[in-house]
C-alpha cells in the first residue's frame, strides 16, 4: 500500500502530470458518459446514448474515468523514463467497460459470429448467440470486472513508479546463473582477502 | 536505453492498432450496420403466432406497419417499448399497426415472459387496440432475421414494401415517426 501512495506522489509530483490527468478525466468520462448507455441505443455511442444515463451508469462512468485518470499519467511518467508498462491489465479494463455495453443488444456481435459460423458453425451455433444475452443480463458485474481491472492496473503502475529504474540481471539460464553467483563469490572472496 | 529504444515501437503499434480499432468500432456504431441498400422492397410473406392464433403479414396489406422483433433480455428492447408507449398516440392517430414480436428463442439466451416483459416497460399498450404481440416462428425468423438480431423492426408501407430496416425504437424514434407521418407512405 505504502509502494502505490509512493508511486503515485512520485508521479503527480509534478504539475503537468497533474494536468494530464485532469485531462483524461475529463475526455474519459465524456467517453463513459456516452459508451456506457449504448446497450440502450443498440450499440450508437453518441449524445443519443446520454438520455439513457441512470445513477449505476454515472456511478460507473465516474469510476472509471477517474482510475483512467490515475492511470495514463502514471503510464506516460513510465514511458518518458524508459520503464516498463504493464498494459494488459490496463487495456483488458478498457476493453471490457467499454466493448461490454456496445455489443450488448447491437448487430456487431451477430455480424461477427455470422461470420463466424462460415468457419465453425457448431462452436458459433452453440455458444455465439448465448454471448450477447449474457453480456445484456450482466452488465453490472461486466462494468465491475472493468473497474476492478483498471484499479489492478493502477496499482501495478503505481508499484513499478515507485520501484524506480531497475538494475536486476535477468537469469535467463542456469549457466547464466551459476556464472553470476561465482562471480558474486569470488568478488566475496577477493574482499575477504582484502 | 537498449530496451527504451526497443520497447517504443512496440507500445506505439500498439495503441495505433487500438485507436484504429477504435475508430473502426465507433464508425460502424455510429451508422448503423443494418442500413439495408436494396430497400424500397417487397415485404416476404410471413406467417407469425399470436394469443388468437396464426396470423399472416398479408392481412395488413393497406395499412403501415411496424415489425417489430425483440427479446426479452434485451435492454434497447425494453428502452424502445418505452419510447413506442411515449410515442403511442401518434402511431395510433396515424393508423399504423405494431405488431411486436418475440425472437424465435428469445434470441437465443432466457428472459422473462413477453407478457411480464411488456407489463414491466410499458403496461398501456397491452390493451392498445393498434398492437399486436406474438412470437416468431422459426421460418419466419430464417426469412426475416436469419442473423438473429436481438432488436430490428422493419418499417412496412401501405403497398406492403418494406420502407426501413432499423433496430432500437428508442433511438431511432426520429425514423419511426417520418415514416408514420409520411402521407405517400
Amino acid at each position: 500500500m505504502n509502494a502505490i501512495v509512493t508511486g503515485l506522489e512520485t508521479a503527480f509530483e509534478r504539475r503537468g502530470y497533474r494536468l494530464f490527468g485532469v485531462a483524461s478525466f475529463v475526455t474519459g468520462l465524456a467517453l463513459y458518459l456516452m459508451t456506457l448507455p449504448s446497450s440502450f441505443t443498440g450499440g450508437r455511442v453518441g449524445f443519443v446514448a446520454l438520455r439513457y444515463l441512470d445513477i449505476e451508469l454515472v456511478v460507473f462512468s465516474i469510476v472509471m474515468a477517474a482510475l483512467i485518470a490515475v492511470l495514463l499519467p502514471l503510464m506516460a511518467f513510465q514511458i518518458r523514463r524508459g520503464r516498463r508498462v504493464s498494459k494488459t491489465t490496463a487495456a483488458g479494463g478498457i476493453a471490457v467497460g467499454m466493448m461490454a455495453p456496445v455489443l450488448c443488444c447491437s448487430p456487431l456481435l451477430p455480424l461477427a459470429l455470422g461470420f463466424l459460423a462460415t468457419f465453425f458453425p457448431a462452436a458459433a451455433g452453440a455458444v455465439g448467440w448465448r454471448l450477447q444475452g449474457f453480456i445484456a443480463t450482466h452488465q453490472t458485474e461486466l462494468f465491475t470486472v472493468a473497474s476492478l481491472l483498471l484499479a489492478a492496473a493502477v496499482c501495478q503502475n503505481a508499484r513499478s513508479v515507485a520501484r524506480g529504474p531497475s538494475c536486476a540481471v535477468p537469469a535467463r539460464s542456469r549457466v547464466f546463473r551459476t556464472r553470476v553467483a561465482a562471480s558474486a563469490g569470488a568478488a566475496e572472496e577477493y574482499v575477504d582477502e582484502r | 536505453m537498449q530496451r527504451r529504444i526497443r520497447g517504443r515501437p512496440r507500445w506505439r503499434l500498439s495503441a495505433g492498432m487500438l485507436g484504429v480499432l477504435g475508430a473502426a468500432l465507433l464508425a460502424v456504431t455510429a451508422n448503423g450496420v443494418r442500413a439495408a441498400p436494396g430497400l424500397p422492397a417487397l415485404a416476404p410473406a410471413a406467417k407469425f403466432e399470436t394469443g388468437a392464433g396464426t396470423r399472416s403479414l398479408a392481412e395488413f396489406r393497406g395499412r403501415k406497419v411496424m415489425l417489430w422483433m425483440y427479446s426479452t433480455w434485451c435492454s434497447s428492447c425494453a428502452a424502445g417499448l418505452d419510447a413506442l408507449e411515449a410515442h403511442q398516440r401518434s402511431l395510433k392517430r396515424a393508423g399504423v399497426e405494431v405488431i411486436a414480436l418475440q425472437n424465435f428463442q428469445n434470441g437465443g439466451y432466457p428472459g422473462p415472459s413477453p407478457r411480464k416483459f411488456v407489463e414491466r416497460f410499458a403496461r398501456a399498450l397491452l390493451a392498445a387496440p393498434n398492437w399486436i404481440f406474438g412470437t416468431v416462428p422459426e421460418a419466419m425468423a430464417k426469412r426475416y432475421n436469419p442473423r438473429r438480431y436481438p432488436d430490428i423492426y422493419f418499417l412496412i408501407d401501405e403497398q406492403g414494401m418494406v420502407r426501413a430496416i432499423e433496430g432500437a425504437p428508442g433511438a431511432t424514434m426520429d425514423q419511426i415517426l417520418r415514416f408514420v407521418e409520411d402521407k405517400r407512405g
